[in-house]
């Protein structure tokens, strides 16, 4: 009788579980593509978002560890988990680069002549005197 | 610096309300120069460049680079400020 009630709370544990994952994955995605460059130590390491995917599987294993019928957060767990895996391709795997050498430390930079957004011609002898942060990007689209 | 062309980047800097010049390297030869094309990096399998920054002194000399593995992970203001700072007074105005 006792077990009975309480075995809906279980499957809470384990959705509630799945949730906090779902809600690491979706929040990174947010924080990536809107945010990213307010919160650029989330976008790039994910710290936040790994705790609360960590804090929901030791949920959901905590449900199916102590539920005594447990298919439902048996199949609960196995979703948190392949949440958890395809956000750890996504970061880990998709988003990986070939390596590039990059200019060497101490040469002198390349020079350029390249147009800006207003079609000025801008060269780097331009930024003589001052120092120049150049940023490479991969474009919109 | 992008492969984008100058009206795509000026509807980013009104967008953004950027007030830098972006630079339109569609033939990818300041890229090239700074070795960083990305062959096959975009969404149709065109060469764009490979996310990086370099900071440059008064002088000319390339002082400091960051050259991400994963497109996602990009220098944090911190770093670039940090490294700025690096270059002290006289390199940061290009005197001896």
């Amino acid at each position: 009788m006792k077990d009975d009630v309480r075995r809906p709370s279980r499957w809470l544990l384990a959705a509630t579980g799945l949730l906090l994952g779902v809600v690491g994955v979706v929040g990174y995605f947010v924080v990536a593509l809107h945010l990213g460059a307010w919160l650029p130590s989330v976008r790039n390491d994910a710290i936040p978002n790994w705790i609360l995917v960590g804090l929901g599987l030791a949920l959901s294993i905590l449900a199916v560890v102590r539920a005594r019928r447990r298919l439902v957060p048996g199949l609960l767990l196995g979703l948190n988990v392949a949440v958890a895996a395809a956000f750890s391709a996504m970061l880990y795997v998709v988003s990986v680069m070939p390596p590039a050498s990059g200019p060497s430390i101490g040469a002198p930079a390349p020079a350029f002549a390249l147009v800006d957004q207003g079609e000025r011609t801008v060269r780097l002898e331009d930024f003589r005197g001052a120092p120049l942060l150049i940023v490479f990007y991969r474009g919109h689209w | 610096m992008v492969v984008d062309a100058p009206e795509t980047n000026a509807d980013l800097a009104r967008k953004a309300r950027l007030d830098y010049p972006i630079l339109s390297d569609p033939g990818l030869q300041a890229v090239d120069a700074y070795g960083l094309r990305d062959a096959g990096g975009g969404p149709d399998g065109q060469d764009i460049a490979h996310p990086a920054s370099v900071l440059v002194d008064g002088a000319g000399i390339v002082r400091w680079t960051s050259v991400t593995r994963n497109f996602r992970v990009r220098p944090v203001p911190a770093d670039v400020l940090a490294a700025v700072d690096g270059l002290g007074p006289a390199r940061r105005s290009g005197q001896p």
